[in-house]
């Protein structure tokens, strides 16, 4: 057999990498998505700072340790672009300080295993929300309103919109409960 | 705090309506214990998650009903769903439109970044392509053109205004649509439609537009003219009338075309007689810059309504964001359309250039009883005698102006000029760009410096400006700032603020900015009139 060249070996390295870091992005991927939407409310900030993020990952993969978790790892990241969101954003009233991001982030971490079984229950139980829930989460999720701009638009007050959606995420939790509940026992 | 109370702040907070109060006990509440902040995090994921899972189902749907069709008939199939929508109804074809349009951005803000990843930045990175994006960007693929024509031909029929409603229906009847316009120059422009000619005085029709590379000049058959830098799209909508869906533009109006209108993904244009630059990025956020005139502008909402009109006069702008429709009101600065119209790039700034002196080294002070410098090399400026530069902290030791005690610029930053012996300090600016617009009288300038002196000596400078034609010939009377004399010092060390304005003689082509020192010392001392900040800028009626 020829022997491999240095070169042909490093690029073998390199595909190997990449795709390892392919497998495991998209496992953390999210993770990480829901954990910096949770400190940049707005969707489209958020959504450039997760590909800040990703771009990070991808740059500090070779200092990653296989033998520890990724998703930690990709959220301690994360964080650091969070803060330094924040400190671009001075200006702007943000709510949680340094030790909350770190807990938040921490419990992010923590609550991996759980949340893969979580999304594919959530997916079920949003296909049961119908009517006027329905209605409210499109004009909340889909065209991202407030909850003053949907008062105007279903004439209800502003009040009654959030205690609405206050409900449906409540209905929402206690239907996931129930799909976990149900895939634990084996139940269609 | 009851769980409840709880659950509705976390939800306050998701939904953006949280009181400052409220915002202080939900960091507290997260700091308390690592339950409550995992309580809050199984919260914030939900609602991350609803949104993406909604994303997603829309989008598919979006997919699916768009994707073996052809823009009119999904046209129609909106309007359908306008007339069959009873009163009270969620849907309606504005917010249809917008929510589409909305998607669509997303779509290709995503479909961008998978592109970025794919093809640019580290090997790494270029596996990043997740699943979720993917569905996003390989529909984003597939919808984009779709959808910015069907976005854009839904703008086109905005409620009628005077101009439109005499127009034939666009694209929907048989035969061509109508020539609203024809193109009169640019530089070597290539559409997307091959069929599209770009040789001088091609008609254009009504209808969507692709500038794929070059500069493209467009005479519309109102009257107004506008230039096109690639890559842009753009919806030439009638004879008055036009959309920049993505692209830089700048218009020029007469009056007889008064009333032109622009529409952007985030913005209303009317134009009242004017010159404008326009800018619209991939994201759909706008910028208007006025250069001459007068515009109103309007942003849309979210939801696709038009929002407050604001009225933007010259040398001024309105940006708006394309995210979040935020408007703000900027400072126009023609230099971003240089290369379409060279002349904007004059108004509107300081001309001079190091005007400020803070290019280049200063020249260091040494000596004991009487104080000594070097000249210096001025970048920008030329010289007929030795002249030099002075670091205000290093020479206030030496007895020079000191930031400490004496009356200096208020911008001042590290540098000022020093004039060394007889002679003249020059610079030479080109303004034939504007010419037809100061041959019409309408250019003005404004001049100022920090001009300023030593203690009780009265050396100092005059700073003047003269008009120069196409041979380098003096037009008019040069403009010369009063000079700073000892007693307005009131022999004090220190620079007084000095200005002028007046019109820009019809004929002149560069103006050329001189500094002449006056007074008695010879080098290595300094002849002890400064100069700082001077600036010189031109601006329209």
């Amino acid at each position: 057999m020829k022997p491999m060249t240095k070169a042909t070996h490093t690029r073998q390295q390199q595909q190997q990498q990449r795709q390892d870091l392919a497998v495991l992005w998209t496992r953390a991927q999210p993770h990480v998505s829901a954990f910096v939407s949770s400190m940049v409310l707005d969707f489209h900030a958020a959504e450039d700072l997760i590909q800040q993020v990703a771009c990070a990952v991808a740059e500090q993969f070779e200092a990653y340790d296989p033998d520890r978790p990724f998703v930690p790892w990709a959220i301690g990241i994360a964080r650091f672009k969070v803060f330094n969101y924040y400190r671009s954003k001075k200006r702007d009233k943000h709510v949680f300080d340094s030790d909350a991001i770190n807990g938040i982030a921490q419990a992010y971490a923590d609550l991996e295993p759980e949340l893969d079984p979580r999304r594919k229950a959530l997916d079920t139980c949003i296909k049961k929300v119908n009517g006027r829930a329905s209605q409210m989460l499109e004009l909340r999720y889909i065209r991202e309103m407030k909850p003053a701009r949907i008062a105007q638009k279903l004439e209800m007050t502003p009040n009654a919109v959030s205690v609405m959606l206050h409900r449906i995420r409540a209905a929402l939790n206690k239907c996931i409960e129930h799909e976990l509940r149900c895939e634990k026992a084996g139940e269609p | 705090m009851s769980g409840t109370d709880i659950n509705q702040i976390i939800d306050a907070y998701l939904d953006g309506t949280l009181t400052k109060a409220q915002g202080e006990r939900l960091n507290r509440w997260v700091n308390a214990s690592p339950e409550n902040a995992r309580a809050f995090a199984k919260a914030s994921w939900l609602h991350r998650q609803v949104y993406d899972s909604l994303h997603v189902r829309d989008l598919q749907e979006l997919t699916a009903g768009a994707g073996d069709t052809e823009p009119e008939s999904v046209l129609a199939q909106l309007r359908a769903l306008e007339e069959g929508a009873g009163e009270g109804q969620l849907v309606n074809l504005t917010d249809e439109v917008a929510r589409r349009e909305a998607v669509r951005r997303r779509a290709a803000r995503r479909a961008q970044a998978a592109r970025q990843q794919a093809f640019g930045g580290s090997p790494a990175a270029q596996v990043m392509i997740i699943p979720r994006v993917a569905i996003y960007a390989i529909a984003a693929m597939i919808l984009f053109g779709l959808l910015t024509a069907v976005y854009a031909g839904l703008m086109s029929q905005d409620k009628p205004t005077q101009q439109t409603a005499q127009r034939p229906a666009p694209r929907m009847g048989a035969g061509l649509p109508p020539v609203v316009a024809e193109l009169i120059g640019g530089n070597q422009p290539v559409f997307r439609d091959a069929s599209l000619s770009n040789r001088v005085g091609a008609p254009m029709r009504q209808g969507l537009l692709e500038l794929v590379s070059g500069t493209a000049r467009v005479q519309f058959h109102g009257g107004a003219t506008a230039t096109f830098r690639a890559p842009a799209v753009i919806d030439l909508r009638g004879e008055n009338r036009m959309a920049l869906i993505q692209g830089a533009m700048v218009a020029d109006v007469p009056e007889h075309a008064y009333g032109f209108t622009v529409d952007t993904p985030s913005m209303r244009i009317i134009d009242l007689g004017t010159e404008f630059g326009l800018t619209t990025d991939a994201q759909g956020s706008s910028a208007v810059q006025v250069f001459v005139g007068e515009v109103n502008a309007a942003p849309y909402d979210a939801s696709g309504q038009l929002g407050v009109t604001t009225s933007v006069r010259s040398r001024r702008g309105l940006a708006v964001d394309g995210t979040t429709f935020r408007s703000e009101t900027i400072q126009a600065d023609g230099r971003a359309f240089e290369d379409i119209a060279p002349h904007v790039a004059l108004l509107y700034r300081n001309l001079v250039v190091n005007g400020d002196f803070e290019e280049g080294q200063p020249g260091r002070v040494t000596g004991d009883t009487f104080p000594e410098v070097v000249n210096v090399a001025i970048p920008g400026w030329e010289d007929s005698g030795p002249a030099t530069v002075i670091a205000y902290q290093q020479a206030a030791a030496f007895g020079y102006p000191d930031p400490a005690r004496h009356v200096l610029p208020t911008d001042r930053g590290n540098a000022y000029y020093a004039g060394m012996a007889e002679g003249t300090t020059y610079q030479r600016i080109g303004v034939a760009d504007l010419s037809s617009l100061i041959d019409a009288g309408q250019v003005r300038y404004d001049l100022s410096a920090w001009l300023g002196g030593f203690a009780e000596q009265d050396e100092h400078l005059r700073l003047s400006i003269r008009f120069l034609d196409a041979r380098g010939r003096a037009i008019g009377q040069p403009a010369l700032l009063d000079p700073v004399h000892v007693y307005h010092r009131r022999s004090e060390s220190g620079f007084l603020l000095r200005e002028r304005a007046g019109d820009v003689p019809a004929g002149t082509r560069s103006i050329r900015i001189e500094i002449e020192n006056i007074g008695i010392h010879t080098p290595p001392y300094v002849r002890d009139g400064y100069a700082d900040n001077i600036a010189l800028e031109l601006s329209v009626d």
